[in-house]
């Protein structure tokens, strides 16, 4: 006992470690869940897109279209010039830009009167094309529906929009299937699968700092030297790295719940649960492998690499920040063998979850196990190895 | 100066931490990204969703919605969006959505109205992009629909040569796409230039060794060197120009990985990329004689805090991303006076830009900080030398 609480004592006094990692990355990932668009459940929500309109023709037909694409979605303003449209592209600041070239209204009315095709509107799209392709269904839309309206009642500019607008009205209604369940919000899913990489680094570079400083060579001459047996040396450790564990997740998970969770917490406790199981399980993980660490002797640099490196490889293998659905077939085979892969689907299981039953929960359950065993494993690994080391030194 | 460049050089290298950090770090997560963005232009052009489409005397009545319907469920065209299965009862659709077969289902009540019955497990899978784009296209059908009736009221006779139906459906307005930048945008490209970027910052951890080892407080070695007859500041720009190169050499030979392994885009302007890189290792280097000289610093708070400024270069994911953005957006001045963000502009722009402007601010910016760091650093360490002699 006296040994665990000198580890502990070892562990308080890293404050710069404890601030950085455990505190201002799980700030962050909170930032993170605050700053996703969490949906008022039961209601869909649009992809609203940030568009863009250059209007070089001015006439009452490219107002008339540049209004409709502007409307519910959010306007960007871009200047006419050559530098501004490439900021706007390549930054991302609008996934759809629509130039409507000089001459396009009167063009449009022309072709139609004749029944040859219209002049071209210009596009700039940015990567995210699945939002441009939307809102370029919605500009060809209006602008065929214009075009339509000249080539069949015909009339002046102002007459072919208002009949297009009279018969753009009404649209598609859409409802959410009612579920037994209510769903976790966006926000606190985002901000705990953010979450496993301060838990995981955070574990392991303080575990990894702790065994470090026990390791020196006097310490672990005199530890060594002590009648202690090496099962007993070895659990007041490994207790100590499960506190550290305990302590990561319960600030994180505590954090995010506090202010993420509050509503949630109420409507569906099974799945907040799962998520807090989901991320406890993880974090022992995380300390098994700090254990392993300092049980093979990593230096205090070589453990901060380590954590940071395998955290982050273990984030996005695991898909926390990118989403499973985006994993192609090899490397989620890959990601298979990663716990944090296990704690992803459980967290995705849970916050999608139709109705809370036996049949919903226990598969997840099951991955809990999976992500658990990886844990086990590691730290049967250690123990030995810790063992074979110190019988090594002593001799 | 050359023995003490030489001296920083032969230990970084022993040390190894240098290498791990600033060349084993970005080739690993060069290989994982290269795994994961495979599929990532897919993910964004591709809109795949499921629907359930409910086959009952209304859909049926609704003149156009099942050739609409076909159109974007054929798998060999372009506009394909969705795969869909057919139900005779809403039902049936109900219990399939249910069950996680079908993302949503269409139902059309008395009027001939879509309507569209989302699940919770769709949206919260595939996000609402590919609902949205199913409503547009159904929305299409519904206004190209108002306006045939309408003009069938004027002049019928265009209702019955079909010449109405094609004049709104006949795709008579055209997009063409143009490209604004000289190369064209690259959804990955922002990852792998993140990445460099965290590397050239945990490189401040090489220099701030190569420093430490020549304060007077290192220990015997480093005060031998302090009493050394050797003027101070050659000493001193001996380590940092040992660990400057180092990190360059390590950086180039990442970049080199990335551009050759994963293809990743940096543009035609080869000097302005050393350039960029050297920039932006000289920046680490000066950060991290800076944090040399403060007694209390260790590597795994440099690595920490490198760490936390990568968050604001977009490195961890797209929520990451969105957040960096909306940074930049609301309040620039604190996005750029990140020096990573800095240094992933310089890639940017040259990536992107023809005028070397853009390029060159932050290439000014990044020196202009190394300057302030390193003139930080010899005010630091002037002190120090005489504080504990």
């Amino acid at each position: 006992m006296t040994t665990f609480r000198t580890y502990l004592k070892i562990f308080l006094s890293h404050r710069v470690y404890i601030a950085i990692y455990l505190v201002m990355l799980s700030l962050v990932g909170v930032t993170i869940g605050l700053s996703t668009s969490s949906a008022a459940t039961g209601e869909f929500q649009p992809t609203s897109v940030n568009v863009a309109v250059i209007d070089r023709d001015g006439s009452e037909l490219s107002a008339a279209l540049a209004s409709h694409v502007l409307a519910g979605n959010n306007q960007v303003d871009v200047a006419d010039e050559k530098r501004a449209i490439q900021d706007a592209v390549a930054r991302d600041q609008v996934s759809y830009l629509l130039v409507i070239p000089a001459g396009w209204g009167e063009g449009l009315l022309d072709a139609a009167r004749q029944g040859t095709e219209a002049p071209n509107l210009e596009t700039y799209v940015s990567y995210y094309s699945g939002a441009g392709r939307l809102v370029d269904v919605e500009a060809t839309g209006y602008a065929d529906g214009l075009y339509g309206m000249a080539a069949t009642l015909g009339g002046s500019g102002a007459d072919v929009i208002a009949a297009t607008d009279a018969s753009w009205e009404g649209s598609t209604r859409v409802s959410m299937i009612e579920q037994a369940a209510a769903p976790l919000p966006a926000s606190i899913v985002a901000a705990a699968e953010f979450a496993s990489y301060p838990i995981f680094s955070s574990a392991m570079v303080c575990i990894a700092v702790l065994m470090s400083s026990v390791g020196r060579q006097p310490v672990r001459d005199r530890r060594l030297a002590s009648p202690e047996p090496a099962h007993a040396r070895n659990l007041a450790l490994l207790g100590a790295c499960v506190t550290i564990a305990l302590i990561a997740w319960a600030w994180n998970f505590g954090l995010e719940v506090a202010v993420l969770g509050g509503s949630a917490l109420a409507s569906s406790p099974v799945q907040v649960a799962l998520v807090g199981a989901a991320l406890l399980v993880y974090a022992l993980v995380s300390a098994s492998v700090g254990f392993l660490a300092g049980q093979l002797g990593v230096s205090e640099n070589a453990a901060n690499a380590l954590a940071n490196i395998l955290g982050m490889v273990m984030s996005f293998l695991g898909g926390a920040w990118t989403g499973l659905s985006l994993l192609p077939d090899e490397l989620l085979a890959v990601a298979h063998f990663t716990p944090a892969y296990w704690a992803t689907l459980v967290i995705d299981g849970a916050a999608g979850m139709g109705e809370v039953s036996g049949a919903t929960v226990m598969p997840l359950v099951g991955d809990l196990g999976v992500c658990a065993l990886f844990g086990v494993a590691v730290v049967l690994v250690g123990l030995a190895l810790g063992r074979s080391r110190a019988r090594a030194q002593v001799a | 100066m050359l023995a003490s460049l030489r001296n920083s050089v032969l230990s970084l290298v022993r040390d190894k931490a240098l290498l791990v950090w600033v060349l084993a770090f970005p080739i690993i997560m060069t290989c994982i990204f290269m795994g994961m963005f495979s599929g990532i232009e897919d993910a964004y052009t591709a809109v795949g969703s499921t629907l359930g489409v409910v086959r009952d005397e209304s859909y049926t009545a609704a003149i156009g919605l099942d050739e609409t319907i076909q159109a974007i469920s054929d798998a060999s065209s372009d506009q394909h969006i969705c795969d869909v299965t057919y139900y005779e009862s809403a039902a049936e659709a109900k219990a399939a959505a249910d069950a996680g077969e079908v993302d949503a289902y269409l139902t059309v009540d008395g009027e001939g109205t879509p309507r569209l019955n989302v699940t919770h497990a769709g949206i919260a899978e595939n996000g609402s992009l590919p609902t949205s784009f199913l409503v547009e296209v159904l929305d299409f059908y519904l206004h190209a629909r108002n306006a045939v009736e309408k003009v069938a009221v004027t002049r019928p006779e265009l209702l019955a040569t079909g010449d109405a139906q094609s004049a709104f459906t006949g795709n008579a307005v055209q997009t063409v796409q143009l490209s604004a930048t000289k190369n064209p945008p690259s959804a990955d490209a922002r990852y792998y230039y993140a990445l460099l970027a965290m590397a050239a910052g945990m490189g401040a951890t090489a220099a701030m060794d190569s420093v430490r080892r020549l304060l007077p407080t290192a220990g015997p070695l480093g005060a031998r060197q302090t009493l050394a007859a050797v003027p101070r500041w050659r000493m001193l720009v001996g380590a940092l120009l040992g660990a400057w190169l180092c990190q360059l050499a390590c950086l180039l030979a990442a970049t080199l990985f990335m551009w050759g392994v994963a293809g990743v885009p940096f543009g035609d302007n080869v000097p302005g990329v050393v350039g960029a890189l050297a920039a932006s290792s000289l920046m680490a280097c000066a950060a991290g004689a800076l944090c040399g000289t403060v007694t209390h610093m260790e590597t795994g708070m440099i690595s920490g805090i490198t760490c936390l400024l990568s968050l604001f270069t977009g490195l961890y994911g797209t929520a990451s991303q969105q957040l960096a953005d909306s940074i930049e957006a609301t309040a620039p001045a604190l996005a750029h006076a990140n020096p990573l963000w800095q240094t992933t502009n310089c890639f940017y722009s040259l990536l992107y830009y023809d005028t070397p402007s853009a390029f060159l601010e932050s290439f000014v910016a990044l020196l202009i900080m190394a300057l302030v760091f390193l003139a930080l650093a010899s005010m630091r360490m002037r002190r120090t030398s005489y504080d504990h002699l």
